[in-house]
């Protein structure tokens, strides 16, 4: 099969820091100082940051690649090269046929025009002729189901209203590339069905079509191939049940990440975990436990600074990095006095665990007395998995008791 | 640039559907409609020709109102124009951000509109000729150079592209440009023959005259009056002139706005 798309080593590089656009003044005396060798002011000190980098991949024509990652990770970036939007620093991106993005729905709508004349300034700009939307305006309002409305502006639509016409528009565009960045959060449960559908139609109507979503089911039910991007890489493509487990390795990873300050190889973390356990209710070190079972998690901390009155925070995320749990010393009532250099402090934690069936990962945090700041902590970090619990599915635990009364009739 | 022109060809409809959106968006919920697009310059011509009564502008011997507003109605095209092209890219970065199309169709659809609006405002000119010469009875010859006016609109049209696309690419960057724009129009008008007559300039210094003249609004203006209220062939010297100023800056504008255009997404 030919490759409809094909990235070729692509990064891309932002400047970030506020001089992305300046003044004529700023750019003129930036110069000069530049020249003059001197300094130049703290605002005008940029930061190069990669979105993405050394990205490769080929998506054949026909087929449907799923792009699933982190947030942050280059994933709209990266779509935003492949549409034209913007143009990698490095690399090349080669596409066949005409691409149309279904990147933000309804951008480009017009609160004052009616939904009827928003239809065709919508359609055009994402490149439909007017015969084009002509032929197709009764199955675009068919299928955004506002026909009722279509001769309102769309200042007065719902929000909803507004993205079930921006979907209906840009899902009847007919590309040969199709670009679809997490529309299918819009609307009502019954219209993202609905969508998700018509996503199928056009993949099953030979449409290539690159897909981001942190919708796991979607993605696996639309795509056979994903690829995960973390940090501007890509570090999985191939299969979309290999991409999935990939991808929730690194969600895991990221808890590790936002959960405080990351430690730089190069120096010495603030706070050192010597150890940090997770024992069942029999007192075993455990990386699994069942739901409804107590637990303790047993740590011993080593300061390698003196710090007042430190706050230990514990957070708990789930495999896409969703925080379900978070607490510190201080609101759970157990304040932590002040350490000295080189003192070992030993915590113990009981609790029940609660969680239902998935990967879990705890980050162990420290912050300064007043919350201003996290220190840097090595090791602070575990890994654990709670198995399937015949009862109940989903995320918590809650213990229910069912009670059937007396039937009346 | 023959590749940028392809692609603007390509997406026609999209330019077509902008400029309609500006122009229904511009006079919707507005009780007097497109006849806005006249009160400006008419307006204008108003304070100018109480001025001229107070002291009289060089009109060349025709009456201030059809003097005054064909200079006045030119020079709104002109600075609408410019004034809505040039922050036109930053107005709708929404899109620009979002979806890939020629950048360039933003800026050219507010200017087709302005060129909509003008052309009200000609159908006011006329008439104000009209009346002038059958009603009033002033001497207003016509012949056969009114044909030559699509040709002036088409260069003060090529002038204003020009202008606008260099401006409204470097406004991405340096928003500087919002904040000159409405002085150095001022500064320009009064510096063209709007509400005055050229030749005034020539009765003081022949040499003034010639560096007046090669301000490409200045033969625009002149051009017109000469055509319409006078029934004679333009200065061609000097419209030549402008030809190749207005050519020169639209073919420079236009490759340095595409040469940016890539860059847009990301500093907006």
């Amino acid at each position: 099969m030919p490759a409809a798309i094909v990235v070729d080593n692509v990064s891309k590089k932002y400047l970030i820091g506020l001089a992305r656009y300046s003044s004529l003044r700023d750019t003129v005396t930036n110069t000069c100082r530049r020249v003059l060798g001197r300094p130049l002011p703290e605002t005008a000190r940029t930061r190069e940051f990669w979105a993405l980098k050394d990205v490769s991949f080929e998506v054949e024509k026909g087929t449907t690649l799923g792009i699933i990652g982190p947030n942050g990770a280059g994933k709209s970036t990266l779509l935003k090269l492949i549409s034209r939007v913007s143009k990698p620093t490095k690399g090349t991106i080669t596409t066949h046929g005409r691409v149309s993005a279904l990147i933000e729905v309804g951008a480009g709508f017009h609160p004052e025009l009616t939904g009827r004349e928003n239809v065709y300034l919508n359609g055009s700009i994402l490149g439909m002729m007017k015969r084009e939307i002509d032929k197709k305006f009764d199955a675009i309002v068919d299928f955004s189901g506002i026909e009722e409305f279509i001769d309102t502006p769309v200042k007065y639509y719902s929000s909803g209203m507004y993205a079930r016409l921006g979907f209906s528009v840009a899902a009847h565009v007919d590309p040969d590339i199709l670009l679809v960045d997490e529309v299918l959060s819009v609307g009502d449960w019954g219209f993202q069905q609905k969508c998700l559908e018509r996503m199928q139609e056009i993949v099953a109507a030979g449409v290539t079509v690159v897909f981001v979503s942190h919708n796991m089911s979607a993605v696996t039910r639309l795509c056979k191939k994903s690829a995960v991007l973390d940090a501007g890489k890509c570090i999985y493509s191939g299969d979309t049940e290999g991409a999935i487990s990939a991808y929730e390795r690194v969600a895991i990873g990221i808890a590790r990440r936002k959960g405080g300050s990351r430690v730089n190889e190069s120096q010495r973390a603030e706070v050192e975990m010597l150890s940090l356990d997770l024992h069942n209710h029999s007192g075993v070190s455990t990386h699994s436990l069942r739901t409804g079972q107590p637990f303790e998690i047993v740590l011993k901390a080593r300061w390698n600074v003196p710090c007042d009155e430190p706050i230990m925070v514990i957070a708990i995320r789930d495999k896409q990095g969703m925080l379900v749990f978070r607490t510190d010393s201080r609101v759970a009532g157990c304040p932590i006095s002040s350490v000295t250099s080189n003192q070992v402090v030993i915590v113990r934690m009981r609790g029940r665990m609660n969680f239902l069936s998935g990967r879990y990962g705890l980050h162990i945090g420290m912050e300064t007395s007043d919350h201003e700041r996290a220190l840097s902590v090595s090791n602070g970090d575990l890994y654990f998995l709670v198995p399937e619990y015949p009862v109940a599915e989903g995320t918590a635990n809650l213990d229910l008791e069912m009670h059937i009364g007396d039937r009346q009739t | 640039m023959f590749t940028a022109f392809n692609e603007l060809w390509k997406f026609r409809e999209l330019l077509w559907n902008l400029t309609l959106r500006e122009f229904t968006v511009r006079y919707r919920q507005t009780f007097l409609g497109a006849a806005w697009a006249v009160m400006q310059p008419l307006s204008l011509t108003l304070v100018f020709m109480f001025i001229s009564y107070l002291r009289p502008l060089p009109s060349d011997g025709k009456p201030y109102l059809i003097f005054g507003y064909g200079g006045m109605m030119q020079w709104t095209f002109f600075s609408t124009s410019l004034t809505m092209a040039i922050p036109s890219l930053l107005s709708n970065s929404g899109l620009v951000k979002k979806i890939y199309f020629p950048r360039e169709v933003l800026p050219i659809s507010t200017i087709l509109v302005t060129l909509i609006d003008f052309c009200i405002s000609f159908v006011v000119l006329v008439a104000l000729i009209l009346y002038y010469k059958y009603h009033v009875g002033i001497a207003i010859p016509f012949s056969g150079w009114v044909l030559f006016v699509p040709v002036i609109i088409a260069l003060q049209v090529v002038l204003t592209l020009g202008i606008g696309f260099f401006f409204s690419a470097v406004n991405v960057t340096y928003r500087d440009v919002r904040y000159a724009l409405p002085l150095v129009l001022q500064l320009w008008m009064f510096a063209s023959p709007v509400i005055y007559s050229a030749n005034a300039v020539r009765q003081k210094s022949e040499l003034l005259y010639k560096i007046y003249m090669l301000n490409p609004m200045a033969p625009i203006v002149t051009s017109y009056r000469t055509v319409l209220l006078d029934g004679r062939a333009p200065d061609f010297g000097y419209l030549g002139i402008a030809v190749a100023v207005s050519l020169a800056i639209f073919v420079a504008a236009y490759i340095y706005f595409k040469h940016v255009d890539a860059r847009f997404a990301d500093i907006l």
